[in-house]
């Protein structure tokens, strides 16, 4: 039993992945000092794509 | 949507302007630099080739996207008034998410006996008397909303350091706003202590005076006189970097401007400031 639970466990975590706005994080480059997707955590995150 | 960052200091938000023209990402932080903005804030980064993989938009910017506090993906639509934008709609997207989103620095209650100090701390309203109450304590919920207290005081220090690569003569503002908030309790002894140092330092001075040349050299520089392109767009007065013709046009004062920068930072490399003219520097070409 205690390991179905554990299995459980792994396989949510496994499923969890990043989140969306992580997915948007990873695949950006930051310019000035580097934001981590850590640092969004917890936080409304407005993206404006902008151009000239 | 500066304006909006500025707003919205203090709360769980971050605005990420991602530019997606275009440009190299020097040409992207000179521009900025131009307009008086760093690439980066306490809550406002700015990305080059900013992208998501599940959102294709219809290839006009600009385009918004708005996540919620637990990441996820709530809204993505085009912005503006053309192309079938919904305008300012993304301000309404922001406002009513935040409503669900826990404090940025205290996180979630409930605070027990101290509910009304965590209110206190979250309005950043008398925060000094209410740390002074708080540091007395040893109760965990007391401790909690201390905690907090402290990320608060920590992003403003750290603020305050990057901007001694952008604007120098802000960051003894930023110091002094935080030193005041928190005068008198055991969190404000830090950026009390740094705010004395760096009134008192040399290199401080220097790099004041050093960005305020860099500012004026900048915007002699970037007064377009001729080129096409610029003439074309009502308003614009700057040189565009990454127009060739601008750039061939304004050659004599590209190459003056970039000796007098280079003789400016000379020997300075231990200001950050000088990292930033650097930068700048490369832009040109």
């Amino acid at each position: 039993m205690r390991n179905l639970a554990v299995l459980t466990l792994l396989a949510s975590a496994a499923f969890a992945g990043p989140t969306d706005v992580e997915r948007f994080s990873s695949v950006s480059h930051w310019l000035g000092p580097d934001v981590k997707p850590a640092d969004l955590v917890g936080k409304v995150v407005l993206v404006e794509i902008w151009g000239k | 949507m500066v304006g909006l960052a500025k707003r919205l200091e203090g709360k769980p938000f971050h605005l990420i302007a991602a530019f997606n023209q275009d440009g190299t990402k020097e040409w992207v932080e000179g521009y900025l630099r131009g307009k008086g903005l760093a690439p980066s804030a306490p809550n406002f980064t700015v990305t080059k080739g900013g992208r998501h993989p599940d959102v294709k938009g219809n290839g006009y910017v600009p385009y918004y996207m708005v996540f919620d506090h637990t990441g996820k993906l709530v809204q993505e639509h085009m912005c503006g008034s053309y192309h079938g934008g919904d305008g300012l709609k993304m301000i309404e997207w922001v406002d009513k998410l935040l409503k669900g989103a826990p404090d940025i620095y205290l996180g979630k209650g409930p605070w027990g006996d101290y509910d009304e100090f965590a209110q206190q701390v979250m309005r950043k309203k008398n925060l000094d008397a209410a740390v002074l109450v708080l540091e007395k304590q040893t109760d965990g919920d007391a401790l909690r909303i201390l905690d907090g207290v402290r990320r608060y005081r920590d992003q403003k220090l750290a603020y305050a350091q990057s901007l001694l690569a952008s604007d120098p003569a802000a960051v003894v503002g930023v110091l002094k706003s935080i030193a005041g908030e928190l005068k008198g309790t055991k969190l404000g002894a830090e950026p009390a202590e740094q705010l004395a140092k760096l009134e008192q330092s040399a290199d401080l001075k220097d790099a004041i005076k050093i960005a305020k040349k860099f500012a004026a050299a900048r915007k002699r520089l970037e007064r377009c006189k001729c080129c096409k392109p610029c003439k074309r767009t009502e308003g614009l007065r700057t040189i565009r970097l990454g127009c060739a013709t601008c750039r061939a046009d304004n050659k004599v004062a590209l190459k003056r401007a970039k000796k007098k920068l280079a003789k400016l930072v000379e020997g300075k490399d231990q200001l950050p400031i000088a990292k930033t003219i650097q930068s700048y520097l490369n832009s040109l070409g």
